[in-house]
């Protein structure tokens, strides 16, 4: 029974362990396909297959959900996201991050506040908490600083 | 008072409990377990209600602290405004349940449980109803931390969880900076 246990907690040895754990780049690398909206080989390179992803918005399960998702949410505007600070342990991070959004068009339902196409908007307002597992994130959770947005136009898309 | 700059002698050793956090002249400041230990006593003392005991142990004077609908500088301040923001009629306890340590820093996931001791209709999770226990994953803050105390808090949601229609700036009052929206 207690082999059993500690087999199901740590299957693989420490050194399997540290090799195989995700570090600071590949989080940055994380963040720099997200930049460059390169969303699908962001999600396929770094999420486990069954990761979880929940936002203010809404929670999906799956790579395939989340890459949708982040593509469907991208339309019209892009989005460069830069570290501010950055915790990197073996089982998790937490990752504070400026937004840029760069409107595309004209968007009045835009989710921080309506934005002309041209306009520029900057945010220091959103954090994220990811969880690791073989050395992939396997749950990521997203948490805002919600005055720095709109609150009437968050709550209307949770699936 | 000596100002320390605390930093981390041994990055290979980080992430583990053992890590040992320096000052720039060797001198170690505080161990991971020590700020881990110091985050959760905090997180307790505030669970108790007495702002003033818990901010006075854990704050620095020049603490900033920034959430959802307040940016506020300096521990009397801050005090106050706990202080006030609660006696709406609710008690709060609040327990970390993922915590990431660095250097000088630390980010925790907390759930939140309110109790009400008289209906709070504009509690800003949701209405309140006395004797009513709500219970919330959705919250999250960054800390840093100075000479062994807390000098920055930004609290973090997750709106979904939360009523929109109580949030905004009504309880910036004179002497806490305004909510402002991003321009």
């Amino acid at each position: 029974m207690e082999e059993g246990h500690q087999a199901a907690i740590s299957p693989l040895s420490s050194k399997e362990l540290q090799e195989d754990a995700m570090n600071r780049d590949d989080v940055i690398g994380y963040i720099d396909l997200y930049s460059n909206e390169r969303f699908e080989e962001a999600v396929n390179s770094y999420f486990t297959e069954d990761a979880y992803f929940w936002n203010t918005r809404i929670a999906l399960r799956g790579t395939q959900k989340i890459i949708d998702w982040l593509i469907a949410s991208h339309l019209g505007y892009r989005e460069k996201l830069t570290p501010v600070s950055l915790i990197v342990e073996p089982e998790g991070a937490a990752i504070e991050l400026e937004q840029e959004f760069h409107a595309e068009e004209d968007m009045s339902h835009f989710f921080i506040r309506p934005v002309k196409k041209g306009e520029v908007l900057k945010t220091r307002g959103v954090s994220w908490f990811l969880k690791f597992r073989e050395g992939k994130i396997c749950s990521a959770k997203e948490y805002r600083l919600l005055y720095r947005c709109d609150p009437r136009l968050f709550m209307t898309e949770v699936r | 008072m000596r100002s320390e700059t605390i930093h981390d002698r041994s990055p290979v050793e980080f992430g583990h409990t053992q890590a040992r956090f320096a000052n720039d002249i060797g001198e170690v400041v505080m161990t991971r377990e020590e700020i881990k230990k110091a985050i959760e006593e905090y997180l307790r003392d505030y669970s108790t209600g007495d702002f003033r005991m818990a901010l006075d142990k854990h704050y620095t004077a020049d603490a900033v602290f920034e959430n959802t609908r307040v940016r506020i500088v300096g521990k009397e301040k801050i005090i106050d405004w706990f202080t006030r923001s609660h006696a709406l009629g609710y008690t709060e306890s609040c327990v970390p349940v993922n915590i990431l340590i660095s250097e000088d820093s630390l980010a925790v996931e907390l759930e939140q449980e309110f109790t009400a001791y008289e209906d709070v209709p504009n509690h800003y999770v949701s209405a309140l109803r006395k004797g009513e226990t709500i219970r919330t994953s959705g919250l999250a803050a960054f800390y840093k931390m100075k000479d062994g105390k807390i000098s920055s808090i930004r609290v973090y949601c997750t709106l979904n969880e939360y009523n929109p229609k109580v949030f905004g700036c009504t309880e910036a009052t004179e002497g806490v900076e305004d909510c402002e929206q991003e321009k």
